[in-house]
C-alpha cells in the first residue's frame, strides 16, 4: 500500500499573512486539524488546532489580529505519494513528527499523511477498528 | 482485548490528573489550562455538578471562529453539554466499545459515588492493548499531540 492510498486529499493551504481566525475557519469548514502554510512559492510551515490554543489563545493573542506566520511550526517535511507506508513511518520517526505533506512526481502538493492515517490501514483487529473510526482527523 | 487476558479495569489505566473549570469562567482560561497542563480536554462544572466538557478543538472551531469575546465570554457558550462517562470499575474493553459507539476518543470516569475521578483516552487504552495492534505505529500515534 502506498502513501497516496491512505493520505487525506483536498488539502487547503493558508498564507502566513492570514489571520489565525481565518485558519480556524478553514479548519472548521474542511473538518481538519492541520493546515499547510505557504508563502508565494512554496510551503513554509504547518499550523494545527492545538497550536491555535497553546500559542495564540493561551498567550492572550487576539486570533483576529495575529497572523498564522506568528504561531505556525516552521519547516515542513514532505514525501512522494508513491512512497510506501513503511517509508512514511520511517520519515516520521526520523523527524519525530506525526504528519508529512505529500507531493506528486512534479512536486505539487497533493495531500497530507498522518500517523493516524497509517494506523487506520495497518491493524486488522477489532480494537484496531475502534482506532480506525475514532482517529478520524 | 484477547480472550484469556486478565480483565483490566478502567481505573487501572485512567489518568487521575483532572483539571476542572467552572462554566462561568472566561473561555481564554480554558486555553491557558490546556497549555499549562498539557491537556486537550477539561470537564466543566457548575459548582459541584458536572455540566459539560470543553476540548482544544471546541476552542478553535466554536470559539475562534465565532464573534465571542474570548477574554470575557464564559466557557458555557462553547462547551459540549453532553458528557459520556463510564464507571471506574468497567472493563477497558467496555470503554473501547463505548468510544467506538459514540465516536469519541476520551471518556470521563466516575467513582462509586458518581464523582468524576479521572479521564480515560484512546491513547491510554492503546498503551495497554495487545501487540496485535501493530504496536510501534500505534504507540507513536497515541503520543500526546506534538505541535
Amino acid at each position: 500500500m502506498k502513501v497516496r492510498d491512505v493520505m487525506s486529499t483536498g488539502v487547503e493551504v493558508v498564507r502566513g499573512s492570514d489571520s489565525v481566525k481565518k485558519a480556524a475557519e478553514v479548519m472548521e469548514n474542511l473538518d481538519v486539524g492541520v493546515l499547510p502554510v505557504a508563502d508565494e512559492q512554496r510551503e513554509v510551515g504547518m499550523i494545527t488546532d492545538r497550536d491555535i490554543v497553546t500559542r495564540c489563545l493561551a498567550n492572550d493573542l487576539n486570533p483576529q489580529h495575529t497572523s498564522v506566520g506568528e504561531i505556525m511550526s516552521k519547516g515542513v517535511k514532505s514525501i512522494s505519494q508513491d512512497a510506501s507506508l513503511d517509508e512514511a513511518v520511517e520519515e516520521m520517526e526520523n523527524y519525530r513528527i506525526r504528519r508529512l505533506l505529500v507531493r506528486n512526481a512534479s512536486g505539487d502538493l497533493t495531500g497530507v499523511i498522518s500517523l493516524g492515517d497509517i494506523a487506520r490501514h495497518s491493524s486488522p483487529s477489532k480494537s484496531g477498528q475502534a482506532l480506525h473510526e475514532i482517529s478520524e482527523p | 482485548m484477547e480472550k484469556g487476558v486478565v480483565r483490566m479495569e478502567v481505573r487501572e489505566i485512567m489518568n487521575r490528573n483532572i483539571y476542572k473549570i467552572q462554566l462561568s469562567e472566561p473561555i481564554i482560561t480554558a486555553a491557558k489550562i490546556m497549555d499549562e497542563k498539557d491537556v486537550g480536554i477539561i470537564p466543566v462544572f457548575d459548582k459541584e455538578r458536572l455540566a459539560g466538557l470543553i476540548t482544544d478543538r471546541d476552542l478553535v472551531i466554536r470559539g475562534v471562529t465565532s464573534d465571542l469575546d474570548l477574554a470575557n465570554d464564559p466557557v458555557r457558550d462553547i462547551m459540549s453539554p453532553a458528557v459520556v462517562s463510564i464507571s471506574e470499575e468497567s472493563s477497558v474493553q467496555e470503554a473501547a466499545e463505548l468510544m467506538e459507539r459514540k465516536q469519541i476518543r476520551r471518556l470521563l470516569v466516575r467513582d462509586k459515588d458518581d464523582k468524576v475521578c479521572g479521564i480515560v483516552s484512546l491513547s491510554d487504552i492503546a498503551r495497554h492493548m495487545s501487540k496485535k495492534l501493530s504496536g510501534e505505529i500505534l504507540q507513536e500515534v497515541t503520543q500526546p499531540s506534538v505541535p
